[in-house]
C-alpha cells in the first residue's frame, strides 16, 4: 500500500541515528526524516512511527504541505498495530474528508476493520473493491489476510493461488503460499513454490536453501541426496555467509549414513556414494563452521557445534 | 483421592529464567509463530521440572534446523539435564491449539523423553501479565494424540502448570511494555533484554542462542 519503490536497506545503526536525532531535538524535521526513512526502508517499526508521527502530524502538519497525506497514511497504518485505535479513527476521518470516495482510503477503512477484528466486514469491503477492479493486487492480498486471520487456511491458499496466476512474479506471495502449505504440513506443495522461485531467480542462494530444507524434511534417501545437492549449490552461490547451507550439508551426510545403516540388513536402496560412506562433505562443513564461529568471535559456540557433530558421527556409526 | 488421568501426571513446574525467555521470545516476534525447547529434569510425583528454555524459531520449523538445534542443545546442557518438552505460541491471537508441525515435533521429543510436555502460550494472556495468571496451557500425550491436560481438582492443591517464581511476571510485563509505543525511545524504561533463537543465530552466528545473559539477569535479579 505504501510506496511501490523497492525497499532501501537501512542498517539498524542508521535508524538509531534518526531516533537519537528526533529524541534529542524533537524538531519536526528530525521526526519527519525518521518517518520518511522508515517508510522507504519498509521496516515494520510501528511503535516508533506512532511515537514520533502523532506529534509530527498533530502539531506540524501544515509544515509538511501536500506531503502530509503520505504521513497520515503511514501513521494510520502503524497505529493499527498498537492498542490505541482512537488515533487510527481520527486520522482515517481526516483522510476521508480530504479524499472522499477514494478507493485507496476505502482500503484503509477496511484495514481498520481488520485491526478491530471485524474480518467479515473487512472481507466484504475488499470484495466490493475487487468487483470494481478484479486486478487490484492490494485488495486481493488483504482479502487473503482476512482468511488467514479467521483461521481459514483453505481459502487463503485458494485465493493466493488465484493471485499468483495473475501476478506470478510476486516472490513474496510465493513465499507466503509456501508458508501456508508448511503450516498445513503439505511439504510437496510448499516445495513446488520454491521451484517456481528458483526458476524466477536462479542466482538467489536463499531459494535453494529453503528448497533443500523442505525436501530434507520430507525425508528418505532420494530426498536427502536432493537436499544435499541444493545445499551445495546454495553454498556455491553464497560462500561467505551461509551457515545454514553448511549445517545442512553436514546434516544430510549423517541422515544418509543413518538411512544406509538401516538399509544394510534389508539390502534396500541404491548403493551409497563415496560421501555417504566417508562423510567428507560433513568434515568439510564442520571445519568451515568452526572457522565461521571463530571469525564471529564466539569460538565457544563453535566448540558446542563441533562436539555435537562428533557425537552425531559416532552415533551414526554405532548403528551399523 | 486425586486420580491422574494423563501421562504427564504431575504437571509442569517452570522456573523464572525459562518463563522470562519464553515470554520475551513471544513478545519479540509477536507477528509470527514462535517455538522453543524446554530443558530440565523429572521431579518427584511425575512432575516435569523445567530449568531453562532454548528459543528455536519464529518461522515454521523444518527438520534440518530442528535436528541441528537439538544436537547443540543436548551437547550444551550435558548429562545433568535433559530435553523435557516443547513450547509454542501461534501466530493468531485466539489460536492456542498446536498445529500439525508442532505436534510432529512434540512427537519427536516424546520419543526421546517419555512424558515430555507440550506447552502452548495463551496469547491473549500476554496482554495482561500478572503474578496471578499462568499464561500457558499444558498438552500431554494420550496414546497417539496430544490433549489438553485437565486441571486437577481444587482439593488436590496442585496446578497443571506452576511457575516457581511468579515475581518474574512483573519484570517481564515491564520489559514487554518497554517495546510498546509509549515505551519506545524512552530511555528511562529498562530495555527488554534481547532474546536469540536459532533462526536468528543461523543468520548471524555471533548471536548467542544460549541467551546466557538472561540467565545472569534473572539469577542476580
Amino acid at each position: 500500500m505504501a510506496s511501490h519503490t523497492s525497499p532501501v536497506h537501512v542498517p539498524e545503526d542508521k535508524v538509531q541515528k534518526y531516533i537519537d536525532a528526533a529524541e534529542r531535538s524533537k524538531s519536526w524535521t528530525n521526526m519527519r526524516d525518521l518517518l520518511y526513512y522508515l517508510r522507504r526502508s519498509r521496516q515494520r517499526r510501528s511503535e516508533l512511527v506512532v511515537r514520533y508521527g502523532v506529534p509530527l502530524l498533530d502539531q506540524y502538519s501544515s509544515k509538511l504541505g501536500s506531503e502530509c497525506w503520505d504521513y497520515y497514511e503511514q501513521v494510520f497504518i502503524a497505529s493499527l498495530d498498537g492498542p490505541d485505535q482512537t488515533i487510527s479513527e481520527r486520522y482515517l476521518d481526516i483522510l476521508k474528508k480530504q479524499f472522499p470516495g477514494s478507493v485507496r482510503v476505502r482500503k484503509l477503512s477496511a484495514m481498520l476493520c481488520e485491526a478491530q477484528g471485524r474480518h467479515a466486514e473487512a472481507s466484504a469491503l475488499y470484495w466490493a473493491i475487487l468487483q470494481e477492479d478484479p486486478a487490484d493486487a492490494f485488495a486481493m492480498k488483504r482479502q487473503i489476510a482476512t482468511f488467514k486471520a479467521r483461521g481459514d487456511v483453505a481459502n487463503a491458499i485458494d485465493l493466493t493461488n488465484t493471485y499468483l496466476q495473475i501476478f506470478m512474479g510476486d516472490v513474496e506471495a510465493w513465499s507466503e503460499l509456501a508458508s501456508l502449505y508448511l503450516g498445513q504440513g503439505q511439504l510437496k506443495q510448499a516445495a513446488s513454490c520454491y521451484e517456481e522461485l528458483i526458476l524466477s531467480a536462479p542466482q538467489n542462494y536463499l531459494y535453494y536453501l529453503r528448497y533443500a530444507e523442505i525436501v530434507y524434511t520430507m525425508g528418505g534417501t532420494e530426498n536427502f541426496r536432493l537436499a544435499r545437492k541444493y545445499y551445495a549449490h546454495s553454498l556455491e552461490l553464497n560462500e561467505r555467509n551461509n551457515v545454514r547451507a553448511l549445517y545442512g550439508l553436514a546434516a544430510c551426510t549423517y541422515a544418509l549414513s543413518s538411512v544406509h545403516q538401516g538399509h544394510r540388513r534389508g539390502g534396500g536402496s541404491s548403493a551409497p556414494d563415496k560421501d555417504e560412506l566417508g562423510g567428507d562433505l560433513a568434515v568439510y562443513a564442520v571445519e568451515r563452521l568452526t572457522q565461521a564461529y571463530t571469525a564471529a568471535g564466539v569460538p565457544e559456540l563453535g566448540r558446542v557445534s563441533k562436539s555435537g557433530f562428533e557425537r552425531m558421527r559416532t552415533e551414526a556409526q554405532k548403528k551399523s | 483421592p486425586n486420580t491422574q488421568h494423563n501421562m504427564s501426571g504431575g504437571g509442569v513446574r517452570l522456573n523464572g529464567v525459562s518463563v522470562v525467555k519464553i515470554l520475551l521470545h513471544a513478545s519479540r516476534h509477536s507477528y509470527s509463530i514462535v517455538s522453543g525447547v524446554l530443558v530440565g529434569r523429572k521431579g518427584g510425583d511425575n512432575v516435569i521440572v523445567v530449568e531453562d528454555a532454548f528459543p528455536l524459531a519464529h518461522t515454521n520449523v523444518l527438520a534440518p534446523m530442528f535436528e541441528v538445534a537439538m544436537m547443540q542443545i543436548e551437547e550444551y546442557i550435558g548429562k545433568g539435564s535433559q530435553i523435557v518438552g516443547y513450547y509454542c505460541g501461534n501466530e493468531l491471537l485466539d489460536d492456542t491449539k498446536p498445529n500439525l508441525i508442532t505436534k510432529r515435533i512434540a512427537d519427536k521429543i516424546a520419543t526421546e523423553t517419555p512424558h515430555a510436555c507440550l506447552l502452548m502460550i495463551g496469547n491473549r494472556k500476554l496482554g495482561t501479565l500478572s503474578n496471578e495468571v499462568v499464561p500457558f496451557e499444558l498438552y500431554s500425550k494420550h496414546g497417539s494424540e496430544w490433549k489438553v491436560s485437565s486441571s486437577s481438582s481444587p482439593s488436590s492443591g496442585s496446578q497443571q502448570v506452576e511457575i516457581t517464581d511468579l515475581t518474574v511476571m512483573d519484570k517481564v510485563a515491564v520489559y514487554i511494555s518497554s517495546t510498546s509505543s509509549k515505551g519506545a525511545g524512552n530511555k528511562q524504561q529498562p530495555h527488554a533484554p534481547s532474546v536469540v533463537d536459532f533462526d536468528t543465530h543461523f543468520d548471524d552466528v555471533s548471536k548467542d542462542w544460549t541467551n546466557s545473559h538472561i540467565n545472569k539477569l534473572v539469577d542476580t535479579k
